[in-house]
């Protein structure tokens, strides 16, 4: 029954899931209490503009993606900082600005391009070991950062008004914070690919923040299930034959429906009692 | 003794429009200065410049003689509303801890300081018993005196607070007003609100603010006054007494 671990592909698919699921859980945890979700999808798409030059130019395209990203992110940190009153538009045009300036450096390489669909929506199973040591490297920079600056990036989650107030660099954290989003979807990019990616950041955290009362246990049972989604949309794509990041989203979305069902009765009986 | 707040010709506006215009305020160390004015008046903005949160178009701001961002430590905020978000998972106490976050080193440690100083916040506002309740789950007064011990957590020598009585009961509000008097002892404290019966009982002093402030330097408030700054006819309140005393209507 567990003839799959025999694979070494498998085996790099469940190592791939731990570690996206460690990114996903923590930094998710973030844009869910500070309401950034659509702002993350604009950091996301904008980073296929840099899988479109890494391909063009003959680099690895997640590296590409990390340029863009953190690009993406300064774009809107200083956006910010300038209390721009289109924030919303432009982030709108950032996001297809990168999709196209993608779609556009990939049509002047020659020949077939491979493996673009899995930037896109993701395959878990054709992840490299480089690829896993990049995502090692990436999870110790966003575990170490975060352990470090809690407080400071919780202070300007919750309230960033009177986080500028206390006297705290208010800019320079939500740059970090925008930073880490960005490091934290290339995370995910192979697994899940671009345009799902956002499903992977949102609802683990969207249903642990109902269940959680600090952040640091929401962040802990935010990664379980991330785990867990995936882990689970990997082994049904495995045995019904079906594309992994397509049946990781699926299997993420059905149990966002649950848990608020679940929520819901559970406030109704705790109503009942009273 | 040097004043507390001084704003200098402060100008402030956004685009096109004007929202405050050649603001000319002193305020004395210990003063309790009471602020009213009509919504959109720009109350609020005038609070955000004297916290260095909004630069003004032009003008001086000094807060204790120095200019308003350096000060940010020395300002408490009682903001109107907070923006947080509904189900931020985060306790009263970690709240109120906020108010010494940015006082840390990053590696620094909480040490047992921060902590007296936060359980003397919450205490202060009677909130002791809610201090491990999710923050999202207190009523709306309960959440405002929150804040108030997020602001009192900063051992802010002025404080600054905006409606703080705008989403809470009259015997709540009540409360509000007597422990902002018993904190004026030590605290400069300015008050921006539109319920002036409650302002006129406690403040020392009372500014008027619809874009231009008249300010006397007392707690003298004359019909003239509130009329421009209202402008529309105003029902005149005693100080001083429990219930409002009105001018008769002339119909």
């Amino acid at each position: 029954m567990l003839e799959f671990l025999e694979y070494d592909f498998m085996l790099n698919a469940i190592t791939a899931s731990l570690l996206a699921s460690i990114a996903c859980g923590i930094i998710g945890s973030y844009i869910i209490v500070k309401r950034i979700v659509f702002i993350t999808g604009g950091i996301a798409h904008t980073a296929y503009g840099g899988i479109g030059l890494g391909y063009l130019l003959g680099f690895n395209p997640l590296i590409g993606a990390v340029g863009f990203s953190l690009g993406a992110a300064g774009f809107i940190s200083f956006m910010r900082k300038r209390n721009n009153e289109n924030e919303d538009i432009l982030i709108g045009l950032m996001w297809a600005f990168g999709m196209a300036l993608g779609v556009l450096f990939i049509s002047f390489v020659p020949g077939y391009v491979p493996d673009l669909m899995s930037y896109l929506f993701g395959n878990i199973l054709t992840i490299s070991g480089t690829e896993i040591w990049l995502m090692v490297i990436l999870d110790l920079v966003i575990v170490t950062i975060v352990a470090v600056l809690f407080k400071q990036l919780r202070a300007i989650t919750f309230d960033e008004e009177f986080a500028q107030t206390t006297g705290l660099p208010v800019d320079k954290l939500y740059f970090l914070l925008m930073s880490l989003i960005a490091i934290t979807i290339v995370v995910l990019i192979k697994l899940v690919g671009i345009i799902l990616v956002i499903a992977l950041l949102s609802i683990p955290s969207a249903i642990s923040v109902k269940f959680n009362k600090g952040l640091k246990s929401m962040m802990f049972v935010s990664v379980l299930l991330a785990l867990a989604f995936m882990l689970v949309g990997l082994l049904l794509s495995y045995y019904l034959n079906l594309p992994s990041g397509s049946t990781i989203i699926m299997v993420a979305v059905f149990s966002y429906l649950l848990a608020a069902v679940i929520n819901k009765y559970r406030f109704n009986s705790k109503n009942f009692a009273k | 003794m040097i004043n507390a707040i001084q704003l200098s010709d402060v100008n402030l506006s956004i685009g096109n429009t004007s929202i405050l215009e050649k603001i000319n305020l002193t305020v004395q160390q210990n003063d309790f200065i009471g602020i009213i004015g009509p919504n959109g008046g720009g109350k609020t903005s005038l609070l955000k410049i004297i916290l260095g949160l909004l630069p003004p178009t032009s003008g001086r701001v000094l807060v204790f003689g120095k200019s308003a961002s350096h000060n940010s430590s020395s300002v408490g905020y009682v903001p109107q509303q907070s923006e947080f978000t509904k189900d931020f998972p985060i306790s009263v106490w970690d709240v109120v801890m906020m108010g010494r976050v940015g006082e840390k080193k990053i590696f620094s440690r909480t040490s047992k300081d921060d902590k007296q100083i936060v359980d003397e916040a919450i205490e202060m506002v009677s909130m002791s018993e809610f201090k491990s309740k999710t923050i999202g789950h207190l009523s709306g007064g309960q959440k405002q005196r929150v804040l108030i011990a997020r602001a009192l957590a900063m051992k802010p020598k002025i404080l600054l607070l905006d409606e703080p009585t705008a989403s809470v009961d009259t015997k709540t509000g009540q409360n509000v007003y007597e422990l902002l008097n018993k904190l004026n002892e030590t605290t400069t404290i300015i008050l921006v609100s539109h319920d002036m019966s409650a302002i006129s009982r406690y403040v020392r002093k009372i500014a008027c603010l619809n874009k231009t402030l008249v300010y006397h330097d007392s707690k003298e408030i004359t019909k003239e006054m509130l009329e421009d700054t209202y402008q529309c006819p105003v029902d005149l309140i005693a100080h001083g007494l429990p219930h409002r005393v009105l001018d008769e209507h002339g119909d």
